[in-house]
């Protein structure tokens, strides 16, 4: 009989064969009971003596305990994890839609609005102007979509640029004031510098750009980005409710008529076009109005059609 | 002062013994939850009794002779049980039966007398240190020799090997208190 057998039967790991084996063996003599005997004490005297590391088992106790610590630590941890993971989840998810939800705010023609961003950037549309914003900025950029005539004091915030897009330019800000033209039934841009720094980016030619300082302004001239300074300050009036003009030809202050009034101004008496005039106009007043004061000094007559879209001037 | 130091005695009892008294247990009851049981509870029947012991009384002995008996009175109680118990039974009448004798045989006294005790220590330190490690997972930390074999990525044969070699010195060792072994060397092969 191997020891190894007898012992593997004590511990409780014996197979069946080997069980029969020792229940065998015990039947075939008393010695063989007497040797069992003798063998189980040897051992429980092994397997009740003293460690020879001791301190492995303290340890190991300890450790256990830290263990089962450390486990009801992770589960309060974990269960607090999931409501902060939750619940920033929630905000961030409204805060995405609310970023998504665009408002739009528009001035209908011979108007003017005047607005502040959620940012706290103040805007003024002039007519026939309409700005598109998100509900709350959210992420690095802020961006706005313009058509028409603003004027914007951008809130500073050098990590957050500021990127006024319009039909054919994007204007990126970092804290300033500034006026854009860009009318979406013309092909003008023209956007002019007060205060700050913008950069100023051709949508059709995205490489090209150009940093404005105050007191200049930048148009499309030809297809291309052209800055000069800034000549009247007037033509900014509009934000006051004022069509300022200072010797400008007829023509050029019937675009201003058109592109403020959204009317057709069609020029059929070929002396009056090149006719200098200077003055101011309260635009609230009516475009009727300016024509008929004008006609005192420059002799002409204009009449609408019928469907009130265009004013002929003759 | 002197409760807290009994407490801290008792603790480092515990941790030292409780181990090797649910092993013997459940090599007797064979259940492994009955075995954590019947020790705990033995242990604590020491805490609970600690003052009505002589000063010089041997302790460890004392709770092995508690778990003798609740170990006893439990496969007693299994052995004249009614005929159904019979298939909570994880072992064969006739191994009831030897376990339970063998059991009233066990010398708790003997067994925790200091000498074998340091015997058995100072045995296992001369021993080579993966030999002396796969004896203590075997004998105290209760792993079978596939599980040995496994965790130190040697084979069973192996771990056999290194458990008859640590038996072989503990008996020489011991040759002195387990004298019939000597009798009969050809049935220690």
């Amino acid at each position: 009989m191997e020891k190894e057998t007898l012992y593997r039967f004590f511990d409780g790991r014996a197979s069946k064969e080997e069980k029969e084996e020792v229940r065998l063996w015990l039947n075939d003599s008393r010695e063989h009971e007497k040797e069992l005997f003798r063998e189980r004490e040897f051992f429980d005297a092994t397997i009740l003596s003293e460690n020879v590391s001791p301190r492995e088992e303290k340890k190991e106790s300890e450790r256990l305990f830290v263990r089962m610590a450390l486990r009801e630590f992770l589960k309060v941890a974990a269960v607090v994890a999931i409501m902060l993971i939750g619940s920033v989840y929630f905000y961030q998810s409204r805060m995405a839609k609310l970023a998504l939800t665009m408002n739009t705010v528009t001035a209908p023609a011979g108007q003017r609005v005047n607005l502040t961003l959620p940012d706290g950037t103040k805007v003024w549309l002039n007519a026939r102007s309409e700005i598109q914003y998100p509900a709350v900025f959210i992420g690095s950029i802020r961006r706005v979509k313009l058509t028409g005539e603003a004027y914007f004091e951008v809130k500073h915030d050098k990590s957050n640029p500021f990127i006024v897009q319009t039909k054919k330019c994007n204007i990126k800000v970092l804290g300033t004031k500034f006026n854009v033209e860009a009318y979406e039934d013309s092909d003008d841009f023209c956007t002019s510098l007060m205060q700050g720094s913008i950069d100023v980016y051709d949508n059709s030619n995205p490489s090209s750009h150009i940093i404005l300082k105050p007191d200049y302004q930048v148009s499309i001239v030809n297809g291309h980005l052209k800055t000069e300074v800034i000549q009247d300050y007037d033509m900014f009036r509009w934000r006051e409710g004022l069509i300022c003009f200072r010797n400008v030809t007829f023509e050029q202050l019937m675009t201003r008529f058109e592109k403020c009034y959204g009317i057709r101004v069609s020029i059929l008496n070929d002396k009056v076009r090149s006719y200098i005039c200077s003055g101011k106009f309260r635009i609230s007043d009516g475009i009727d109005n300016a024509l008929r004061i004008l006609q005192k000094d420059a002799r002409y007559k204009f009449e609408r059609d019928d469907q009130n879209t265009t004013i002929y001037i003759k | 002062m002197e409760e807290k130091h009994s407490i801290e005695v008792f603790n480092q009892l515990f941790t030292n013994y409780r181990g090797r008294f649910v092993h013997f247990a459940q090599t007797y009851v064979g259940d492994v939850m009955v075995a954590e049981d019947l020790a705990i509870e033995s242990l604590m029947d020491y805490w609970e009794n600690r003052n009505q012991l002589a000063d010089n009384s041997n302790i460890p002995a004392y709770i092995l002779t508690v778990i003798k008996h609740k170990c006893l009175n439990y496969l007693q109680r299994i052995r004249t049980g009614e005929e159904v118990v019979k298939y909570l039974k994880g072992c064969d009448d006739w191994e009831l039966d030897l376990r339970i004798s063998t059991l009233e045989a066990c010398d708790p006294e003997r067994i925790f007398c200091d000498e074998i005790q340091r015997i058995v220590e100072e045995t296992l330190k001369t021993l080579p240190s993966q030999t002396r490690d796969i004896f203590i997972r075997s004998r105290y930390k209760n792993q079978n020799h596939k599980e040995i074999a496994e965790s130190m990525n040697i084979s069973t044969k192996s771990v056999e090997f290194h458990i008859t070699k640590a038996l072989k010195v503990l008996r020489v060792a011991l040759k002195d208190y387990f004298p019939m072994f000597f009798l009969f060397p050809h049935l220690f092969n």
